[in-house]
């Protein structure tokens, strides 16, 4: 983990103290947290599972928190501008050029849940960002699937030979969430609702990721994690977000033969060399159904 | 003599009706079976008797060659024999495919009365006699396969003064890693052969002797396009050796030519900065069983912490780079790796192509 290629990119931003609060999800959060788990040896719901890829991306969410006291925002821009980055994408994509020559960068990718009514932050439309027009040189991607992204986040440790670092992941709940509506994009994708992203090669669908990454979320559930995941179901039963979600699970992975599950099983046989057979019950019956609160739902 | 090479079944007749001469040594035969182990070839001159385990291939491209070569060279599987005691049997042997033979000191005749023979008291060598199975085909595909090494070749270096001197660039890459390891294969007519398909599709310009470089977008779009993922024997296990252990008996291997073994292109993934998480213990090797027994390798999937595939090919090992005591793969075979694997893996290529695409290979 310590020669994780990106390690070094991610350190240098947390240990910022402008940094403090920034939650790290995406490809890569998952990839940490699976470290984690591994090194602390906590029991998961799924013992095997395979090991977690992640690109040269790291997927950061700010809370609004940085846009209601516009000094955050702005401190943690000074950070991105320190550290080499520069804009790439409206004022919530960052890139850092790296070696040999520039030809390598670093993606930094900001996302941010939707203000409620209450919250004074602005968002601009098309495509809507999160603390724009502020003047704090940076916005989030508004993600309303991130309703639950800032409840109960997890601090979790980054062992390298330099030292200790911590950084915040979202809760198991908050996560499954995000990747569930990024899985079912997919679904949207092969039905033509929305513009393909696939291989120019080989068709194949770059969405199918978040499918994968579903599977190693559930996977890594801890007991306590499920318990607590239940709770929060609880909290969003009513939220149109989480009940449009729920439904969206159901269509990707609630018979064995859905196409979610099909889908996750030949991922895994094509690209893991030591693949496992996926065990239907634990994933979807006793691990994601009841990680979403889709058994109270029903 | 008809054109076409008889089967492994028809080689006893050929023996037995004479039609396999190389004179002024006399051929008996033994016993013949599917199997080396099985094929015994009794050759005799100034009353020495000579006995050689044979194998008899009716494919005779450069790759089958190598493959031969390699296996005879190091018989881990088979305890007891030796080069010495190999002799292969093909239906031509050009002079080049007899040096080759030469240097790993094996012996090797063919059907049409060109040969090496290697014994305690003599040493024959007999070429010139003309291939009457020879087919004037263009090679099928440039882009897969060991002779691909000859167009990955322009990803890496823009131009080449000669033939010869791609050919000098093919071996140095495909081999200089292995120093022990028997250098067969990459011969000048498969170059010569792979400019001439790589022109037509105006990848290359020849200008004179000298062949440039022309279009690397198309070389690389038609390299992706013939990539398939792998279907090899792929062994997992668990072994005891730290990290340092292992590259040093890897190492050590590589240079005494006792096994070649590279990082697989995925496991070098993390290397090039692409992709994390990947297994970077994850090994091509030329013999399974040999490279079990060095790296001390338990299969099993329980704590499994290494996985070995087998792969003979030199396509493998070609550029394989040396960083840290540790030897990764091509950048082009990790591309190429990725980008038939999954979606995040694709994403990975995309960045390894970028990189490719600007023709600084070399400083990755």
């Amino acid at each position: 983990m310590s020669n994780d290629p990106l390690l070094p990119y991610l350190i240098e931003i947390i240990q910022c103290p402008e940094a403090e609060g920034v939650i790290l999800s995406g490809g890569f959060g998952i990839r940490l947290k699976q470290a984690f788990l591994r090194s602390s040896q906590q029991q998961t719901l799924i013992s095997e599972v395979p090991t977690a890829r992640a690109t040269q991306d790291i997927d950061l969410i700010l809370a609004l928190d940085f846009w209601i006291q516009t000094e955050k925002a702005k401190g943690f821009k000074e950070v991105l501008d320190r550290l080499g980055y520069v804009v790439n994408q409206y004022s919530w994509q960052f890139r850092k050029p790296i070696a040999p020559e520039n030809l390598q960068h670093i993606l930094l990718d900001l996302q941010a849940r939707q203000p409620r009514t209450e919250e004074r932050v602005n968002v601009q439309d098309r495509p809507p960002q999160v603390g724009r027009g502020m003047g704090t040189g940076i916005s989030g991607r508004q993600t309303l699937e991130a309703f639950a992204v800032e409840d109960s986040p997890q601090s979790i440790t980054i062992t390298t030979e330099q030292g200790e670092y911590s950084v915040l992941v979202p809760h198991p709940y908050a996560w499954l969430n995000l990747k569930v509506a990024a899985a079912h994009d997919w679904l949207k994708e092969r039905a033509g609702e929305i513009p393909p992203k696939t291989d120019r090669e080989t068709g194949v669908s770059r969405r199918l990721k978040h499918v994968l990454d579903v599977y190693i979320l559930v996977a890594m559930l801890t007991e306590v994690e499920l318990s607590e995941a239940i709770q929060l179901a609880e909290t969003y039963r009513e939220h149109p977000q989480a009940e449009k979600i729920r439904r969206e699970a159901i269509e990707l992975w609630g018979k064995p033969d859905a196409a979610g599950f099909l889908e996750m099983q030949r991922y895994v046989r094509q690209v893991y060399a030591d693949a496992v057979e996926i065990d239907y019950t634990l994933f979807w019956t006793e691990g994601l159904r009841v990680a979403l609160g889709i058994e109270i739902a029903l | 003599m008809n054109n076409v090479p008889p089967n492994e079944k028809e080689i006893p007749l050929w023996f037995a009706e004479r039609k396999i001469n190389f004179p002024p040594v006399t051929f008996r035969l033994e016993g013949i079976g599917g199997t080396v182990d099985k094929s015994v070839l009794v050759a005799e001159w100034k009353g020495e008797c000579v006995r050689y385990h044979f194998e008899y291939k009716k494919q005779f491209t450069p790759s089958v060659l190598i493959q031969t070569i390699a296996q005879y060279k190091y018989p881990v599987s088979r305890p007891g024999y030796s080069s010495k005691t190999m002799l292969i049997v093909l239906p031509y042997l050009s002079e080049e495919a007899l040096i080759q033979l030469d240097e790993n000191q094996i012996s090797g005749i063919d059907l049409c009365g060109n040969g090496i023979l290697l014994a305690p008291h003599f040493r024959i060598w007999r070429t010139g006699y003309p291939n009457p199975f020879k087919t004037s085909r263009p090679i099928s595909n440039p882009f897969a396969g060991d002779i691909s090494i000859f167009s990955r070749c322009f990803l890496l270096q823009n131009s080449f003064a000669s033939l010869s001197e791609l050919q000098k660039f093919a071996h140095a890459r495909t081999f200089d890693a292995y120093p022990g390891y028997p250098k067969a294969g990459l011969l000048l007519g498969t170059a010569s052969k792979v400019v001439d398909a790589l022109s037509k599709e105006l990848i290359v310009i020849k200008k004179g002797n000298e062949i440039v470089l022309n279009d690397r977008m198309r070389l690389l779009t038609l390299l992706r396009r013939n990539a398939k993922a792998s279907k090899d024997v792929t062994v997992i296990g668990k072994t005891t050796l730290s990290l340092q252990e292992m590259q040093e008996r890897l190492y050590q291997a590589n240079i005494t030519g006792k096994l070649r073994s590279v990082t697989t292109g995925i496991g070098s993934a993390g290397h090039y900065r692409v992709l994390s998480g990947v297994e970077e213990n994850s090994f091509y090797v030329d013999s399974l069983s040999y490279a079990l027994e060095l790296l001390q390798v338990h299969e099993g999937r329980a704590f499994a912490n290494i996985r070995l595939t087998e792969k003979q090919k030199n396509i493998t090992y070609f550029d394989g780079r040396y960083h840290n005591g540790r030897l990764w793969a091509s950048p082009i075979q990790t591309w190429l790796e990725l980008f038939v694997a999954g979606p995040r893996e694709q994403e990975a290529a995309e960045a390894m192509e970028t990189l490719l695409s600007s023709g600084k290979v070399d400083d990755v």
